[in-house]
């Protein structure tokens, strides 16, 4: 539905440079480089705002694709975007410099002493690659992530700058009052998405449940446990196994939201999440105080107990991704069959002892710790093939949920493939957004 | 952290001083292409020539200038409405005789800021370009290039009906 949406919307958009001649403006000198610098404008600023919108945590888009591979997709897409926009700006700089025989350089500064709201373009479009140049691999490496965050918020600003030259001087526009209201309205849609689904209803969530900082309690070295208060949580209708992008709003915190997955399901007047010192955020988490405010962004997530097609459940946690599966613990019940497989690097790393013990003494449950800091192939590794199909002879017949660091994930989906689990049994929640 | 208030600072005034640069039409005669019309019939007159060499006959490009001799009435003649994209030229010549004496914009792109200051710009010396050359084959105006167009064509309709 959602791949429909987009192609027509594509269509469109293209279909205006077509309906304004598309290649048949394509006379003259520099014909053809206009006309390629106009296309380009049209579907390049088309991929900006697509940008925008896979970032917009709009409920239904998160439900049908998923956060993480929406972040995925947004990673892809802004360099295709960039490549566009550079497509644009240099044919339309060749064409118009081709159709007045002037040099390029001539021809920038024609463009920007010359024609309305085009030097802003410019400025925004520098921005834009700031923007790219800072999330290339190599960048992300070496730069702090809030410096990273805080270069790539400017993309809004080149946004806003952008768009004044688009109806002064685009062609596509300044005769067609169709294509204006078009454009406009991509626009409303994308920015208004945004104001609602990042701004007012965290805002409201926050306003109606008032979640706070309770207590915090370590778990293990590097991992505590905070525990979070607030009103009428049932009423947010989290399921356990999903997870919200926590704000946790202090001088530092507050500009920052990050994913945490709910550790124990969710009652009524409590959250509890669990986080390991993994980095700048989650080391400064580590000693947060009580009493902080939190803004909640969620629920978000596809990993959980409805997913189930049967009675028997295979739960494998990699290091911390054993919060979203601690949660689901929470659901089964005595005619369950549920085994629990928990990878740590070492044992003093494993949380929730108490809590698993007690879960392990119920009947139909069994938990198994395995330490082990090598992560071997299929066939050696603590949770190889061949240890798999010992210890879960009827690993084909169960639900499997698998939640961990993304070399653990993909090496145990391709190992629960290869022992003959059908695909619409396994689950799997990527612990990288 | 610290450097992101200096940042945001630094960032508004950018913007600021940037809200302030005003750009404008950059229209000329600087270009040196001659203009084809597709299919136009050429009008009478002489061909384009520069402005040192003026052929015996026919007054120079001044509208003032009174020419010496002519046949025929005052004739008044517009022409048809030309679309491009910035908006619609329409021009009314003004003949006495086979001589252009005046060229008048009946329609120009104005439904812009931009439109209206580049066709505020464009129309005296497009007029100016038709007097010298005595027919549609005008040169380009450098940074109006649609408007000088879609001038030349209406102006070419208009000559057409006087049979110029």
């Amino acid at each position: 539905m959602v791949a429909w949406v987009g192609f027509v919307a594509v269509a469109v958009t293209v279909g205006l440079w077509i309906r304004h001649g598309g290649i048949s403006r394509a006379t003259g000198p520099g014909g053809v480089a206009t006309a390629v610098g106009q296309l380009t404008a049209l579907v390049g600023t088309f991929a900006v705002l697509v940008q925008l919108l896979l970032m917009s945590r709009i409920v239904w888009l998160e439900r049908a694709i998923g956060l993480d591979r929406l972040a995925v997709w947004h990673r892809w897409m802004g360099f295709a975007t960039l490549w566009l926009l550079a497509g644009h700006v240099a044919f339309t700089t060749v064409g118009y410099a081709q159709g007045q025989h002037v040099s390029l350089w001539a021809q920038t500064r024609d463009f920007v002493s010359h024609y309305p709201d085009l030097l802003m373009a410019w400025v925004g479009f520098v921005m834009l690659i700031a923007v790219g140049v800072t999330s290339v691999q190599v960048a992300r490496r070496t730069l702090q992530r809030q410096t990273w965050y805080f270069i790539h918020l400017y993309a809004y600003v080149a946004v806003a700058l952008t768009f004044a030259h688009q109806f002064a001087v685009g062609t596509d526009f300044s005769n067609d009052r169709a294509a204006r209201v078009w454009w406009v309205c991509l626009y409303l849609v994308v920015f208004g998405s945004i104001l609602w689904w990042r701004v007012i209803k965290p805002w409201r969530m926050n306003l109606r449940h008032d979640l706070r900082v309770h207590s915090v309690k370590r778990e293990a070295p590097g991992v505590v446990s905070i525990q979070l208060r607030g009103r009428d949580l049932d009423r947010i209708g989290a399921q356990p196994g999903q997870f919200f992008l926590w704000r946790f709003i202090t001088p530092t915190g507050w500009w920052q939201a990050h994913p945490f997955s709910l550790s124990a399901a969710p009652r009524r007047h409590r959250f509890r999440i669990t986080v390991k010192n993994l980095g700048d955020h989650s080391a400064w988490l580590q000693r947060i105080r009580p009493g902080v405010r939190v803004l909640a962004e969620g629920p978000y997530g596809t990993f959980t107990a409805d997913r189930r097609t049967r009675r028997r459940a295979l739960l494998i946690a990699g290091g911390i991704g054993i919060t979203p599966l601690r949660a689901l613990l929470d659901t089964f019940g005595p005619e369950d069959d549920v085994v629990l497989l928990y990878r740590v690097a070492a044992s003093d790393d494993a949380v929730f002892g108490d809590e698993l013990r007690k879960f392990a003494g119920t009947p139909n449950m069994r938990i198994q710790v395995m330490p082990g800091n090598e992560i071997g192939d299929d066939d050696t590794d603590l949770l190889g093939v061949p240890i798999l199909r010992r210890d879960v002879p009827d690993i084909a017949d169960r639900d499997c949920f698998v939640c961990g660091p993304p070399a653990f994930l993909e090496a145990l989906k391709r190992r629960l493939a290869l022992l003959g689990v059908p695909r619409q049994q396994i689950h799997y929640e990527r612990f990288e957004l | 952290m610290k450097r992101a208030v200096p940042a945001v600072i630094a960032t508004l005034i950018g913007l600021g001083a940037l809200a302030t640069f005003k750009s404008s039409p950059g229209v000329s005669t600087r270009s040196s292409s001659a203009l084809r019309i597709k299919g136009g019939v050429a009008a009478a007159g002489p061909p384009r020539r520069t402005k040192d060499t003026v052929p015996a006959g026919h007054g120079t490009g001044a509208a003032a200038t009174t020419p010496t001799t002519h046949a025929g009435a005052v004739r008044t003649i517009d022409g048809v409405p030309v679309d491009n994209p910035y908006g619609t030229v329409q021009v009314r010549v003004t003949l006495h005789g086979t001589q252009i004496t005046d060229v008048t914009p009946l329609q120009m792109p104005v439904d812009r800021q931009y439109s209206a200051e580049l066709s505020q710009q464009a129309a005296p010396l497009l007029l100016q370009e038709a007097l010298q050359a005595q027919s549609a084959q005008i040169n380009l105006l450098s940074g109006a290039s649609y408007t000088s167009e879609s001038y030349a064509q209406s102006l070419q309709s208009a000559l057409d009906k006087a049979g110029h």
